[in-house]
């Protein structure tokens, strides 16, 4: 078989088989929630809950609680406040600030949400019925004569389970371990957390309704919507405990005169560990919304040549000053660099999360650092100019033997017998050198009577050679 | 002429020695590190799902009952500091995106509740008090000193088990101490709008230290409830 018939049968069958591998399956096994009704004009709402609803109005919407573990998981699903991290990110009140009703540590749009009945459960990859829609959950409220019946004896009438929203017919609404009636007693929401068991796989649909009161002031409210394990607690634990949650933000915009306006609050640079620098932007809300925000770190060498560009398209959220630290590591040859900072965002105050507008960039100040080479990079340095200053010296060296090849060497006749090696090892010199300073050709030959170039000091002393 | 001067006059290969130390000079003055990694490409299946947060172990099983152990500290009388580190090969802070966040998301660490303190049978210290630089109380709801600082700057943070993701426009949070009513939140994590839309990564070393009051008594069932909250944003 010819070389390129191989070739082309090996490359044939590797063909074949990556054709044939089969599909390898990536199960991101986890515990959280998506929105159920997401907006097509928004594809934002895919991700996170949006709106824009006037003081007094209310919406209807969903949450799709999703466990693609392997295990059956029992879960919290409640609202709670939005609460800023640290450097401006976006978190959520705990659980222990969430299941009380409106107070004085939920009264933002976390207080806005009421949960719904979940609906049965479906396999995660489900999708709803298009005749099925937020709305679809929840009845109008009718008026009902004054009923003091207490079908499920928790305490409550079915006039007062009407008004407050819990099912007349279970005594604990949402399934948290307390009655109804106790919660309320208690200052806490009867409604949620609601404990949802999900199976393997599987997703709830939570139907909820945000409703916002008259008095909410104009701007963004934010709150989340989180699904978090019910986990008994740990005995004899030691050290830190931890649980995990997962949320989706629920931002509300109530319209009225919206500011959206963005300034650059600082643009540091700091050492890293384990080496090369921090660069830490931080931009600061002035506004009364969210802003989402393209901020660019670029970073030039010496040269003016890009050597790093950081950034992204980061929400600043309402009254927040947000900072990120883009590591710009350790380079191995080090050197000084310039880096300078952009932000970019929407000033359009009719645009939500989401939206897309032209665009309006603030120059942040520019900053120069140096960095130490690597110590791999220094001794290759140290090499480099031991190489140079070794290279100069034999460049010297040579330069040398020519001035004294030209000032001492003298005249040698060759006699019968003389060959280059034997003449060579005589006057202790390389017979090539010999031969490259007698312009001797291979196979370097020597006929008798012809004068050379020799050491001084060979003999005959035949008489000096001048320049 | 010594012997050594001799042989660089009359006997060295100058021209072969300058071209071969001129190589090395060039090699070495234009030496430059790439950086090749493997890209294989398989075919995937995506399975429906949403953004999640996790502990857990070298085979990315969750971990029952993840926990930060701290390191052993004995009874002092001045105030005094114990580190543990969130986030090992053990126990892997995960965080997985499957196309359910594309505008990015924050993990962030806080404790059960603003009032959580360190529990034992016997006597508690706080971790969100700056009194005295974390070593006495302060003015907050409690009557208890300490704080907690986390600095996830420090920690290493690694692609899961997706073929082409990065962690590029990820960032970790700053060191950043619990102040209560003021920092009840530390960002660990940030992902930018740009980031994978589809991807999981890991994170270890983020590095804990707990400021314990002066003549704190001695107790092995030191333990408090912190929350690792992944948030779609």
């Amino acid at each position: 078989m010819s070389f390129s018939r191989l070739l082309v049968s090996v490359v044939a069958a590797l063909a074949t088989l990556l054709a044939a591998l089969p599909a390898v399956a990536i199960s991101y096994g986890g515990l959280g929630g998506r929105p159920a009704f997401p907006r097509p004009d928004n594809p934002r709402t895919n991700d996170i809950f949006v709106y824009t609803v006037e003081p007094g109005q209310t919406v209807a919407d969903g949450m799709f609680v999703i466990n693609t573990t392997d295990q059956t998981k029992t879960v919290w699903v409640y609202s709670a406040d939005a609460t800023p991290s640290s450097d401006g990110g976006f978190a959520c009140e705990q659980l222990s600030a969430s299941n009380q009703g409106a107070s004085a540590t939920k009264k933002d749009a976390g207080a806005w949400i009421t949960l719904g009945q979940p609906q049965p459960a479906l396999e995660a990859g489900a999708t709803l019925p298009p005749e099925v829609t937020a709305d679809s959950f929840f009845t109008p409220p009718t008026t009902t004569p004054t009923d003091d019946s207490d079908e499920d004896g928790d305490g409550l009438t079915a006039t007062d389970e009407a008004q407050r929203g819990t099912n007349p017919k279970l005594v604990d609404t949402d399934g948290d371990g307390f009655t109804d009636q106790q919660e309320i007693v208690s200052g806490y929401d009867p409604l949620q957390p609601v404990a949802l068991t999900l199976a393997p796989q599987t997703k709830i649909l939570v139907p909820f309704r945000l409703a916002v009161p008259g008095t909410a002031g104009v701007g963004e409210h934010d709150g989340c919507l989180l699904i978090q394990e019910k986990k008994p607690p740990v005995a004899g634990g030691e050290g830190v405990l931890i649980s995990t949650r997962t949320g989706l933000r629920v931002a509300v915009t109530v319209p009225g005169d919206i500011v959206r306006q963005l300034a650059i609050a600082g643009f540091e640079v700091r050492p890293r560990t384990p080496g090369g620098k921090v660069l830490r932007p931080s931009v600061r809300n002035e506004g009364n919304v969210s802003v989402d925000a393209e901020v660019a770190v670029v970073t030039k060498n010496l040269f003016g040549r890009t050597a790093m560009r950081h950034g992204g398209q980061y929400t600043i959220l309402r009254g927040q000053t947000s900072a990120w630290n883009f590591e710009f590591p350790q380079t191995f040859w080090g050197g000084w660099y310039t880096t300078a900072l952009t932000v970019a965002y929407n000033p359009d105050t009719g645009s939500g999360p989401g939206a897309n507008a032209s665009l309006t960039t603030l120059t942040g100040p520019t900053v120069r650092f140096f960095l130490w080479p690597t110590r791999s990079a220094l001794i290759i340095m140290a090499a480099a100019l031991l190489l140079l200053l070794l290279l100069v010296g034999l460049t010297m060296l040579a330069r040398k033997r020519r001035q004294l090849i030209s000032a001492t060497w003298v005249r040698y006749r060759v006699e019968t017998g003389d060959t280059i090696q034997e003449l060579a090892k005589r006057w202790g010199v390389s017979w090539k050198l010999l031969a490259r300073v007698n312009r001797l050709a291979a196979p370097y030959q020597l006929t008798a009577g012809v004068s050379l170039l020799s050491p001084p000091g060979s003999r005959p002393q035949p008489p000096r050679i001048t320049a | 002429m010594s012997k050594f001067t001799h042989a660089l006059l009359w006997k060295l290969n100058l021209r072969a020695v300058i071209a071969i130390v001129g190589i090395l000079v060039l090699v070495s003055g234009a030496g430059t590190y790439v950086y090749a990694s493997s890209t294989s490409n398989f075919q995937q299946t995506i399975n429906a799902g949403s953004l999640a947060i996790d502990i857990v172990d070298g085979s990315y099983v969750t971990v029952g009952s993840p926990s930060v152990t701290m390191s052993t500290a004995t009874f002092s009388f001045t105030c005094q500091t114990i580190t543990g580190t969130f986030g090992s090969a053990s126990q892997n802070i995960y965080v997985s995106n499957p196309d359910a966040a594309d505008n990015g998301w924050t993990a962030s660490l806080a404790a059960s509740a603003t009032t959580a303190i360190w529990d034992s049978a016997g006597t508690d210290y706080d971790f969100n008090d700056n009194g005295g630089s974390g070593c006495t109380d302060g003015a907050d709801t409690d009557t208890l000193g300490g704080q907690m600082t986390v600095d996830p700057s420090v920690g290493t943070l690694a692609t899961g088990q997706c073929n082409s993701c990065v962690t590029t426009n990820i960032t970790k949070g700053s060191s950043t101490a619990f102040l209560e009513g003021t920092t009840n939140s530390i960002t660990v994590l940030t992902a930018a709008a740009a980031s994978n839309d589809i991807g999981d990564w890991k994170l270890t070393g983020v590095s804990v230290s707990q400021k314990i009051p002066e003549e704190q008594p001695a107790a092995s069932d030191y333990d408090i409830n912190m929350v690792l909250s992944v948030v779609a944003s």
